[in-house]
C-alpha cells in the first residue's frame, strides 16, 4: 500500500474511479492512499461532482484542482462515461443499478502537479479503473471501502505523445479559512437572478418579493421615509375616495339585498340555473356549520342537477319567505329564515313546510 | 404585483438513493404548473429550474429513454422555489375592459439532494452535509420518501431487501422523530405494489420492530390529541408514470412502450404539507394571541393608555389596517370561515370583511379573485378540498390502523 511518505510527489499519477453498484450506493471505488488514509476521499466526489450530463454533450475531458487543508492541492483530471455492461458480463446498451437506471462512472487519474496528461497515460489509468470496477461489482458489497491505487509512472510511457486537451472546471477550495466555501447549487451559479428562498416560520419571518431586498422597518432612509409618507398620504386619499365610492354604490346595492324579495329570487335562480353553490352563499355561516354546500344541493334539489322550477313567495313578514321548488320527484315547499347577518340579508334556517 | 411578503414554506423529501426523489419533483413540477388543483392556480420556478425539471420529466416520458440518472453525491443540494399564483383574465369592477388579474399567494422551497446523504453521510463531504442537515432543521415539513419497488421487495420477502427495515425506514423515521414538523411518507412507484393498500403497508410498518415508526406515528397522536398538532403522519402513495412503467424479470422496471405515463396523487404531499403547515401555524398563532393578550390587560392594570394595536395580525395605524398575511393564511387554510373570529375581537371590521370576500369566492369562484386575500381563500378552498378528495378516496385508506389511530382529529 503506498503511503504519503514513500510516493514521488513530483512524478506520479494515480488511477481513480467513482461509481456505483448494482445496490450499493454512489461511492469512490478505487483512489490514492493519501486520499483513502486520511478519510479525504469525499474529494474525489465533489470534484466529478456538478458535472454536465455526459449524453446530452460531446465526451470530453475534464480538469479540476482541488484544495485541501490536509491534502494539499491536487488536480483531478477525468471523464464521465456510461459502464460498459460487457465488462461484468452483461449485454445491451446500459449497465443498470437496481432500480433499473443507467450506471455512469468518474474514472481518470489524480495528479500532484500541473503536467500534461497523454491519451496513453489516461488509458493505463483507465485499465486500472476498469479493473477495480469489475471487481467491485461483482463483489456488490456496501460495507467495502476503497480500494487504494497504484501510482503510473510517467517514465514508462511514450515521450512525445501529444497532450489530451482538457476542459477545466472551476477550483474546489475546501480550506477551513477559504472564502466563500460554502456549495453554491450550479442553477444558481447559472442565473443570478433565480428566485432566492429565504427560510421563514409563519408567524414572524417571511420572504420578500422576488429581486426584493430585505429591510427592516427600522432601517428606512430619510428619502424612503418622505416618500412612504407620501405613499400613506395618497393611500388616505384613495382610500376616502374608493369609500366614498362604495358608500354611493352600495347604498344601492345593500338596498337592494336588504329586500328578501331579492334574495329569494337570486335563491331561486341559482338553483333554478344549476348553480346550488350561489344559493348556498346566501346562507349565514352558522347555517354552514350544520349543513354542507352538497348536503344542501341534495336536499333541495334531490340529486338533480337543477330545479325544474323555483317560485318564491315572500310572506308579509320580512323575516320569512317560502319557496316551491320542482324537481324530478314532484314539487316541495320551504321556509326560509331570514336574518340580517353583517349588514346584509341572509337566510339562516331552511324547513320543509 | 404589489410588495408585500409572501409567506414561505421549506419542504425537504428524505429518501434512500433511487427511491424516486428527483424524478417525483420533475412530475410535481410537471402536474402543479398547470391547473391541476383548481382553475387558474399555478405553481411557477425560476427559468433554470424550469428547464431542469422539463429535461428530466421529458426523459421519464420518453419510451426510448432509460431512466434518468442518479443525483451525483458530489452535487450541491438542489432547492427549487415553487412560487403558487392564482391568475385569470376578466373584466373590472367598474370598467368593461379586460384585464389581467395575478396575485402570487405562498412559495414552497423544495430541497433535493443525493439519497446517500442519509445512510452513508461519514463517507459524504461535511460541508455539503452540514448545509443539508441546516435546511432539514429549517424545514417546515418532512416528507419521507419510501421507494415503491424496495418495499414491494421487502413484502414480498426477496431476500436483497432484509434491511429495507433497518436501511431506508429507519433513518428517515430518526429525522422526523427529532423535528416537530408535519411529516409524511410518500410511497412512489405505487402502481408496482398492485394488491397492497395503504393500510396494510401501514400495519406492516407499525408492527416492525426497530424502526421507530410505531412510537413516531404514537407520540404525533398524542401531540395532537394535546393541542400541539405537527400533524398526521400520513400515508400518501403516489406513481408519476402509472402503467407506463412495468416490472420485469429480476425486478427490473421497464418503459412500456405504446403507453403514456399518467400521474396518481402527485399532488397531495404538497397540498397536506401546506394544509398541515397552517394547521400548525394556527396553534401557534393562537398561542401567541392569548400571549399578548394576557400582556396587554397586564398593562392596562399598570397603566391606562391604548396602544391601538388590536392584536398581533392585525396593527390600526395611520395608513389603515395591516394584517399579516402570513397569519390569516394559516388561519385561512386550516379554519375557513372563522378568520374573523381567530384575529381577535377588536379585528371585527377585518374579519367581516373577509369573511365577505370568503362568500364571494364559494359563490363565484375565480371571478371574486380581485385581492390578494381573496387569492388566498381561493387556494385554501382548493387545498382543502384535495385533501379531502384523496382522504375519502376508498382505495387510499380502507382500513388504515393509522387512521383509526388519529380518528377524530382535526385535518
Amino acid at each position: 500500500v503506498p503511503s504519503v511518505s514513500t510516493q514521488s510527489r513530483s512524478s506520479a499519477m494515480w488511477p481513480f474511479v467513482v461509481g456505483r453498484g448494482r445496490t450499493v450506493p454512489q461511492r469512490v471505488i478505487l483512489a490514492p492512499g493519501f486520499l483513502v488514509e486520511s478519510e479525504c476521499d469525499y474529494l474525489l466526489l465533489r470534484a466529478t461532482g456538478e458535472c454536465p450530463d455526459p449524453e446530452s454533450v460531446t465526451p470530453v475531458t475534464l480538469s479540476r484542482k482541488v484544495i485541501d487543508d490536509r491534502i494539499g492541492e491536487f488536480t483531478v483530471v477525468f471523464r464521465l462515461a456510461r459502464a460498459d455492461p460487457e465488462l461484468v458480463g452483461q449485454h445491451g446498451d446500459f449497465l443498470l443499478d437496481a432500480g433499473s437506471r443507467p450506471i455512469y462512472l468518474a474514472e481518470g487519474m489524480i495528479l500532484r502537479e500541473d503536467i500534461p496528461v497523454s491519451g496513453a497515460a489516461f488509458q493505463r489509468a483507465h485499465a486500472a479503473a476498469m479493473n477495480a470496477f469489475r471487481d467491485f461489482w461483482h463483489a456488490d458489497d456496501r460495507s467495502a471501502g476503497p480500494r487504494y491505487s497504484e501510482p503510473l509512472r510517467l517514465d514508462k510511457l511514450t515521450a512525445g505523445e501529444p497532450a489530451l486537451a482538457l476542459s477545466v472546471f472551476p477550483p474546489i477550495d475546501h480550506r477551513e479559512s477559504a472564502p466563500g466555501t460554502a456549495p453554491v447549487p450550479p442553477g444558481e451559479r447559472r442565473a443570478e437572478n433565480r428566485i432566492r428562498p429565504v427560510p421563514v416560520t409563519l408567524a414572524g419571518r417571511a420572504t420578500q418579493e422576488q429581486n426584493g431586498s430585505q429591510r427592516e422597518s427600522g432601517q428606512v432612509t430619510d428619502s424612503g421615509r418622505w416618500a412612504r409618507i407620501i405613499l400613506v398620504l395618497a393611500a388616505v386619499v384613495v382610500l376616502l375616495a374608493a369609500f366614498a365610492i362604495y358608500k354611493l354604490t352600495s347604498s344601492t346595492g345593500s338596498a337592494r339585498s336588504a329586500q328578501p324579495t331579492q334574495l329569494v329570487n337570486s335563491f331561486c335562480s341559482a338553483l333554478t340555473s344549476d348553480n346550488p353553490a350561489s344559493a348556498y352563499a346566501l346562507t349565514t355561516p352558522a347555517f354552514d356549520e350544520t349543513m354542507s354546500e352538497p348536503r344542501f344541493a341534495a336536499t333541495l334539489l334531490n340529486s338533480d342537477g337543477a330545479a325544474r322550477s323555483c317560485t318564491p313567495s315572500t310572506g308579509s313578514s320580512s323575516g320569512a319567505a317560502t319557496v316551491a321548488i320542482t324537481t324530478s320527484r314532484g314539487t316541495r315547499t320551504w321556509v326560509l329564515t331570514l336574518v340580517t347577518y353583517d349588514g346584509e340579508l341572509r337566510i339562516s334556517r331552511i324547513q320543509a313546510s | 404585483m404589489s410588495d408585500r411578503r409572501i409567506p414561505s414554506f421549506n419542504i425537504v423529501a428524505l429518501g434512500p438513493p433511487a427511491s424516486g426523489k428527483t424524478v417525483y419533483i420533475a412530475t410535481l413540477h410537471q402536474v402543479i404548473g398547470g391547473a391541476a388543483l383548481a382553475r387558474g392556480i399555478s405553481f411557477t420556478t425560476s427559468q433554470p429550474e424550469r428547464s431542469r425539471l422539463q429535461r428530466i420529466y421529458d426523459q421519464v416520458a420518453n419510451p426510448h429513454k432509460t431512466w434518468p440518472s442518479t443525483t451525483s453525491v458530489g452535487d450541491p443540494m438542489r432547492e427549487t422555489l415553487f412560487r403558487c399564483m392564482v391568475e385569470w383574465t376578466g373584466t373590472g369592477l367598474w370598467r368593461k375592459r379586460l384585464r389581467r388579474y395575478a396575485f402570487p399567494v405562498f412559495d414552497i422551497s423544495y430541497v433535493d439532494y443525493a439519497g446517500e446523504w442519509i445512510p452513508e453521510a461519514e463517507r459524504q463531504d461535511p460541508q455539503l452535509i452540514d448545509a443539508f442537515y441546516r435546511k432539514v432543521q429549517d424545514a417546515h415539513v418532512i416528507l419521507g420518501v419510501v421507494d415503491g419497488l424496495r418495499l414491494l421487495q421487502y413484502l414480498s420477502g426477496d431476500d436483497s431487501a432484509r434491511d429495507f427495515l433497518h436501511d431506508e425506514i429507519r433513518p428517515i423515521v430518526e429525522i422526523m422523530r427529532g423535528h416537530p414538523v408535519p411529516s409524511h411518507f410518500v410511497i412512489t412507484k405505487w402502481d408496482l405494489l398492485n394488491g397492497y393498500t395503504p393500510g396494510e403497508i401501514e400495519d406492516r410498518l407499525l408492527a416492525s420492530p426497530g424502526t421507530g415508526f410505531r412510537e413516531l406515528v404514537e407520540a404525533r397522536t398524542a401531540e395532537s390529541r394535546q393541542g400541539n398538532a405537527a400533524g398526521r403522519v400520513r400515508m400518501i402513495p403516489v406513481s408519476s408514470v402509472g402503467d407506463f412503467a412495468a416490472l420485469g424479470p429480476d425486478w427490473e422496471i421497464k418503459k412500456v412502450i405504446d403507453r403514456k405515463p399518467t400521474h396518481m396523487n402527485v399532488e397531495v404531499p404538497l397540498v397536506a404539507a401546506v394544509v398541515d403547515i397552517c394547521d400548525m401555524a394556527q396553534t401557534v398563532l393562537r398561542e401567541e394571541e392569548r400571549a399578548a393578550r394576557l400582556e396587554k390587560s397586564q398593562a392596562r392594570r399598570s397603566s391606562r393608555t391604548e396602544t391601538g394595536n388590536s392584536g398581533a395580525n392585525v396593527t390600526v395605524g395611520p395608513g389603515g389596517l395591516t394584517v399579516n398575511l402570513g397569519a390569516v393564511m394559516a388561519i385561512a387554510i386550516s379554519s375557513g370561515l372563522e378568520v374573523g373570529r381567530q384575529l381577535g375581537p377588536s379585528a371585527a371590521r377585518v374579519g367581516r370583511s373577509m369573511r365577505r370576500q370568503y362568500r364571494r369566492i364559494r359563490a363565484r369562484g375565480l371571478q371574486a379573485v380581485r385581492s390578494d386575500e381573496a387569492a388566498l381563500f381561493y387556494v385554501a378552498r382548493a387545498f382543502r378540498a384535495r385533501l379531502a378528495e384523496f382522504e375519502g378516496e376508498p382505495v387510499v385508506h380502507p382500513d388504515s390502523a393509522l387512521a383509526l389511530a388519529t380518528a377524530g382529529q382535526k385535518v
